[in-house]
C-alpha cells in the first residue's frame, strides 16, 4: 500500500530528528519516493518550523530557537553558560548601552545582569522575555528593538530598525555565535538573524563574544564578521589553547571562566 | 503559614545571579501566599552564611550547608521547568 503524505510526513520528520543531518538522495532512497516530492515535503516540515533545508541540499533538524532558552538548549553546557553569562555582568560599566544578540548565552547575560543593582545602564534587547525581567529592575533602562515577533519570543530579522537609523555608535555588544574558527571567522547557523546582528555590530565600540568551547573550531553557514571585531572573549576554561592563543595573538583579550 | 522562611541563594562569582533568583523566587512563591524572606550570597560565602536559614537554593556547586537541605536549579534563569522547582521548594518548606 501506498502510505499517505501525513504518515510519510511525520516518518520523514522523524528519520531527520535521528540522523540530525541527512541529504535528499538518502531520503529519497529510504522513502522510495522522488527528490521532488521530498522537497515538497521538506518545504511543509519547514512551514511548521520543524526542519532546516540548507544550501547543499541536507536537512538539520532544527534544535535551537534563537533568541531564548528552549529545552534543548538549556540542556547543552548549560553550567559552562551561565559562568560565562555571569562573567559578562562584570563588564557592564555605568551608563553603558548594553546590546543582547541573539542566543542561549546572551540571554542568560542580559537576565543576570537584570540583577545588577550596582550601576545604571541601558539594556537594548529584540527578546521579549528578557525585556520583561530587565524592565523591573529601576537602575536599567529597557529598550525592545521594534518590528514583528518572530517565533513567538522575539522580534524578527527587521528587529530595530528605527532604532540602528539613529542611535549612536558606542554600544557595548554581548554577542553570541554558533561557530568561530580560524579562516572562517564568527559564523551563524540562522540567516534570519545576520541583518541583526550586523547591525548590532555597526552601533558597537566594544564587542563581548560570550561563547562555551564547543564553538571552536566550528564553521556555520552565515558569516557575521572576522574575530578581529571582538574585543573581549568571554569562554569556559575547556577551550582549546590553540584557539587562545590564537585569538591572544590578534590582541583580543581572552577571559576563561 | 505560621512564621517566614528563610531562603539563603547563592550563585558563582557575580551577585547579580542570585538577585535574579531570589526576585524569581520571592515572585512565585507570593503568588501561592508564601512568605518568604531571602539572603543572597557567593557559593563560597555559604558556610559562614548558612546559619538560620530553612533552604539553600543555588545555581552552582555548594558544600558546607550542614543540616540545611540545598535545591540546584538553573530553572529560574533559564526559564525552563519554574514550575518544577518551585514545587520542591515548597515541600522543602513545608517540612
Amino acid at each position: 500500500m501506498v502510505e499517505n503524505r501525513k504518515q510519510r510526513l511525520s516518518r520523514l520528520l522523524n528519520k531527520v530528528k535521528v540522523e540530525q543531518q541527512v541529504s535528499i538522495e538518502e531520503l529519497s532512497d529510504y522513502f522510495g519516493v522522488s527528490t521532488a516530492t521530498i522537497r515538497r515535503d521538506i518545504k511543509e516540515l519547514e512551514k511548521q518550523q520543524v526542519v532546516v533545508q540548507t544550501v547543499g541540499g541536507g536537512v538539520i533538524y532544527q534544535m535551537e530557537l534563537t533568541g531564548a532558552v528552549g529545552p534543548h538548549s538549556a540542556g547543552q553546557a548549560i553550567a559552562e553558560k551561565i559562568r560565562i553569562a555571569e562573567y559578562c555582568t562584570e563588564l557592564v560599566r555605568d551608563h553603558d548601552d548594553v546590546l543582547i544578540g541573539p542566543g542561549t548565552t546572551t540571554f542568560l547575560a542580559g537576565k543576570i545582569m537584570s540583577g545588577i543593582t550596582d550601576r545604571q545602564f541601558r539594556i537594548i534587547t529584540n527578546s521579549l522575555e528578557l525585556a520583561v525581567e530587565t524592565s523591573v529592575a529601576e537602575n536599567i533602562r529597557t529598550v525592545i528593538l521594534g518590528g514583528e515577533v518572530w517565533h513567538k519570543h522575539s522580534v524578527g530579522p527587521e528587529a530595530g530598525y528605527e532604532y540602528f537609523r539613529h542611535c549612536h555608535h558606542q554600544h557595548t555588544l554581548v554577542l553570541s555565535a554558533d561557530g568561530v574558527d580560524r579562516d572562517q571567522g564568527i559564523t551563524v547557523f540562522e540567516s534570519q538573524v545576520v541583518p541583526t546582528i550586523q547591525q548590532m555590530i555597526e552601533v558597537s565600540n566594544r564587542i563581548i563574544l560570550a561563547v562555551d568551547a564547543r564553538k571552536f573550531g566550528r564553521a556555520r553557514f552565515n558569516r557575521i564578521s572576522e574575530i578581529d571585531a571582538v574585543s573581549v572573549v568571554v569562554t569556559d576554561d575547556s577551550a582549546p589553547q590553540d584557539y587562545v592563543d590564537f585569538i591572544r595573538n590578534h590582541g583580543i583579550q581572552v577571559v576563561l571562566v | 503559614m505560621a512564621d517566614k522562611k528563610r531562603i539563603l541563594v547563592a550563585c558563582g562569582t557575580a551577585i547579580a545571579t542570585s538577585t535574579v533568583v531570589a526576585r524569581k523566587i520571592e515572585e512565585e512563591l507570593g503568588k501561592r501566599n508564601i512568605p518568604v524572606e531571602t539572603t543572597q550570597c557567593k557559593a563560597a560565602e555559604v558556610p559562614s552564611k548558612v546559619a538560620g536559614h530553612d533552604l539553600v537554593v543555588t545555581t552552582t556547586f555548594v558544600s558546607g550547608t550542614g543540616d540545611v537541605p540545598v535545591i540546584h536549579s538553573v530553572s529560574f534563569l533559564t526559564g525552563v521547568g519554574i514550575e518544577k522547582d518551585i514545587e520542591k521548594i515548597v515541600e522543602y518548606l513545608s517540612q
